[in-house]
């Protein structure tokens, strides 16, 4: 299998999945006092094994919830979630919350922007290494605490047999992080989901902690999901991307496609509007009028069209009219845009490309 | 209104404008105490430790290094919120380290803070009408045509809608709350504002908004800008001169293009060769320095260089000596016993 890309339009209930992990048409919808939360409206995407998928998108395009949804973390809750989630072989959203909870560690875990949250203050870094290793192995104590030992090492931590028993306060931001990861991955899970996992860390840290991921991946053949709002970043881990604007995939592909040959006006948005650090200064930059929408009030028809220079191009209000669809323009790539795909490549080469 | 493009900005060499800011082996050391009843002193917190530059007219200098590294500190001793431990900082050729609150006044007009999180620093149960026109009441300013006016003028002149003028900080987004703080810090057509972190916490379409406002202001009103960000990328399309900290102390200073394609100090290396480039191809063939470990202590700094525990190129010189901050090619500032160029980007 090539790639892990995004899936085209609705698909049938309970075929067989063909990927490692298949979302299909995915909408997770909270009910609040101001109304309906469309955080997740309608989102398909694949990854196999082996391979770096990166979400990008900005803050409150719906990233952290997809995420959560995987692991199962708004079963129970207020939240509405139709569609499916294949892991494995496995259907996710109709599992219930104490199965879905026995493949959390082994089969998927996750590392959060802030270890902090994830870890427990009053319990030192090894007992909650240990912990978990133990969820999903029947081993004495001291044969945990040598693989938490083994995992502080792993994650590049100096002198595990001592810090093994250090509190989360004691160790810095990215120390922090790194026991984080130590804890995730002390089981091998199959699939990992980074949401953020350096956005509060230094960049010589977060160059440290990224490195990190992908010897590990390399070393587990794990599916790793990354998601951040930072191009860089997935310029430097992703192999697949997708682009998430007001709880949809607006566009995906590999990541030659998304930077060499995007074709959705917010894509090119968002590459333009990126300062960079390997260019000499030349002009202004160019960013995307208005805010981000609130996912309460998404606008009609494509969802970017308020912000979109190029509304006018579909022909009559079509952009506010009709909601597109996520359609292949090339292989495994996929666009969301009512501009037809020859048209959008011209005024890419023509009014974007020269100026990136 | 003047809508120069960054690139017609007038490029007079920085060293012929006019010195506004002359900060000179500026210090803060931050006390440690222990016991609650006799507290007595164990420690200093060297935030800044000797950091010298100057700021021209109209120009922008970024000042960039990790957390920690003393570069918000350096803006508040800059800008008088906080009483330097040691050194001077000279304002229009007038010694001001030590001016009494009272004379800080006619300061305060002159040297303007723009913060991270706009929403800390404006005030909740203000509207926005009186935050932006705090200075001109504080000051005892006239204005022409009356202070609802020239606020809304100001708004205007900052994009946001003149008829939100009663409305509150929470009603509005982020950006537009940087863009409240914009307009409250350019009331009084300040020479200076120190900008910590203006953008960092704002998504990349409304961090592009924001950087093109500051630099359109900036040719309108010719302020000059302390730029504090430890994002580079930002600081290589904003800056004029770059300065780079590290544990209180400043490892290079140079003009943008210089530190970018010529950067000398191994730490400059190593902290620009961190930043992940969008461009996969790029990054595919990209060399990396790698730095390892933590940042040391800034209670118990390394001695001789401070970068040298996760320095490439350190030797035992390194840990004897203090390398002084020197020019090592013309207006380019370096603080190491081992300089070398090297394009990391
Ligand atoms: N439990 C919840 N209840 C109501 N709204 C929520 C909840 N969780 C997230 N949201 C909203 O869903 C949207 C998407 O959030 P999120 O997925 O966290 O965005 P991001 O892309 O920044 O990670 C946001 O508008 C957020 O406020
Ligand atoms: N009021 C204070 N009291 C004690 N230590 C402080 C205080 N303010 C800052 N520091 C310390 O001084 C150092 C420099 O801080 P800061 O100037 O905020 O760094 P930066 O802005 O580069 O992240 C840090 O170690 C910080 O913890
Ligand atoms: S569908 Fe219309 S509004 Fe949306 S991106 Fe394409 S051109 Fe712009
Ligand atoms: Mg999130
Ligand atoms: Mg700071």
């Amino acid at each position: 299998m090539s790639s892990a890309a995004v899936q085209a339009g609705p698909v049938e209930r309970s075929t067989a999945p063909r990927s490692f992990l298949e979302i299909r048409d995915l909408k997770v919808h909270f009910p609040t006092e101001d109304g309906l939360v469309k955080a997740v409206d309608g989102l398909s995407l694949t990854v196999e094994r082996g391979r770096t998928l990166g979400i990008v998108g900005e803050s409150g395009s719906g990233k952290s919830v997809t995420s959560l949804a995987i692991l199962g973390l708004h079963k129970n809750t207020r939240a509405r979630i139709s569609g499916e989630i294949w892991l494995d072989g496995d259907e996710l959203v109709a599992m219930s919350l104490d199965d879905i909870r026995r493949l959390r560690g082994d089969r998927m875990a996750m590392i959060f922007q802030d270890p902090l949250s994830a870890m427990h203050p009053f319990y030192s870094v090894g007992a909650q290494i240990s912990e978990a290793y133990r969820v999903h192995h029947k081993v004495s104590a001291k044969a945990a605490r040598a693989r938490a030992v083994e995992m502080l090492d792993r994650v590049g931590i100096p002198e595990p047999h001592k810090r093994v028993d250090a509190y989360p306060h004691q160790f810095s931001g990215g120390m922090r992080q790194r026991a984080m990861i130590a804890m995730s991955l002390s089981c091998d899970p199959k699939l990992l989901i980074a949401d953020e996992p350096t956005t509060a860390l230094d960049v010589t840290v977060q160059a440290q902690i990224l490195d990190l991921i992908r010897g590990l991946q390399k070393e587990f053949n794990s599916a790793v999901i990354i998601i951040t709002h930072d191009l860089g970043v997935v310029a430097e881990l992703a192999e697949d991307i997708v682009v998430m604007y007001g709880g949809k995939v607006i566009e995906g592909g590999n990541v030659d496609d998304i930077f060499y040959r995007p074709e959705m006006p917010y894509t090119w948005g968002l590459l333009s509007s990126v300062p960079r650090l390997d260019r000499v200064r030349t002009t202004r930059l160019a960013p995307i009028p208005g805010s981000p929408p609130s996912l309460i009030n998404i606008p009609s028809g494509c969802a970017f069209h308020p912000r979109c220079a190029y509304s006018g191009i579909p022909g009559g209000t079509r952009c506010r009219d009709e909601v597109p669809e996520l359609l292949d323009t090339g292989e495994d790539h996929r666009v969301r845009c009512l501009i037809e795909p020859p048209q959008r490549r011209e005024i890419f080469a023509r009014e974007i490309k020269p100026k990136l | 209104m003047t809508t120069t493009t960054p690139a017609e900005k007038p490029t007079a060499p920085a060293a012929d404008r006019e010195v506004l800011l002359r900060v000179e082996a500026l210090r803060k050391y931050f006390p440690i105490t222990q016991g609650i009843l006799l507290a007595h002193k164990v420690g200093d917190v060297k935030a800044v430790d000797g950091v010298g530059f100057e700021l021209r007219a109209g120009e922008t200098l970024g000042l960039v290094g990790e957390s920690g590294c003393g570069k918000s500190t350096t803006g508040r001793l800059v800008s008088r919120l906080l009483e330097p431990t040691g050194g001077t900082v000279e304002f229009n050729g007038r010694d001001v380290t030590h001016i009494s609150p009272r004379e800080m006044r006619p300061l305060r007009r002159d040297i303007q803070m723009i913060f991270q999180d706009p929403y800390s620093s404006l005030n909740p149960r203000h509207n926005v009408g009186t935050i932006i026109g705090g200075p001109y009441h504080i000051q005892k300013v006239k204005t022409e045509r009356g202070v609802k006016t020239a606020v809304q003028e100001l708004m205007a002149r900052v994009g946001l809608n003149p008829e939100h003028y009663n409305r509150y900080p929470h009603e509005f987004s982020g950006g537009q709350r940087q863009r409240i703080g914009i307009a409250r810090a350019i009331a009084l057509r300040p020479r200076v504002i120190v900008c910590d972190e203006p953008v960092s916490a704002l998504d990349v379409s409304i961090q592009a908004q924001v950087i093109n406002l500051l630099e359109d202001l900036q040719n309108e009103l010719q302020v000059a800008y302390l730029f504090i960000a430890h994002d580079l990328s930002v600081v290589r399309h904003i800056a004029d001169r770059v300065a780079v900290m590290y544990l209180g102390k400043i490892m290079e200073l140079t003009d943008r293009d210089s530190i970018f394609e010529r950067a000398l100090h191994p730490y400059t290396h190593g902290l620009m060769s961190a930043i992940p480039l969008p461009d996969p191809i790029k990054e595919r063939s990209r060399e990396r320095i790698m730095l390892t470990g933590d940042i040391p202590s800034p209670i118990n700094p390394p001695s001789g260089c401070v970068f040298r525990t996760r320095c490439y190129k350190a030797q035992d010189k390194c840990a004897v000596e203090v390398p002084p901050l020197e020019e090592v090619k013309p207006l380019q500032f370096v603080a190491c016993h081992f300089p070398e160029e090297r394009k990391v980007a």
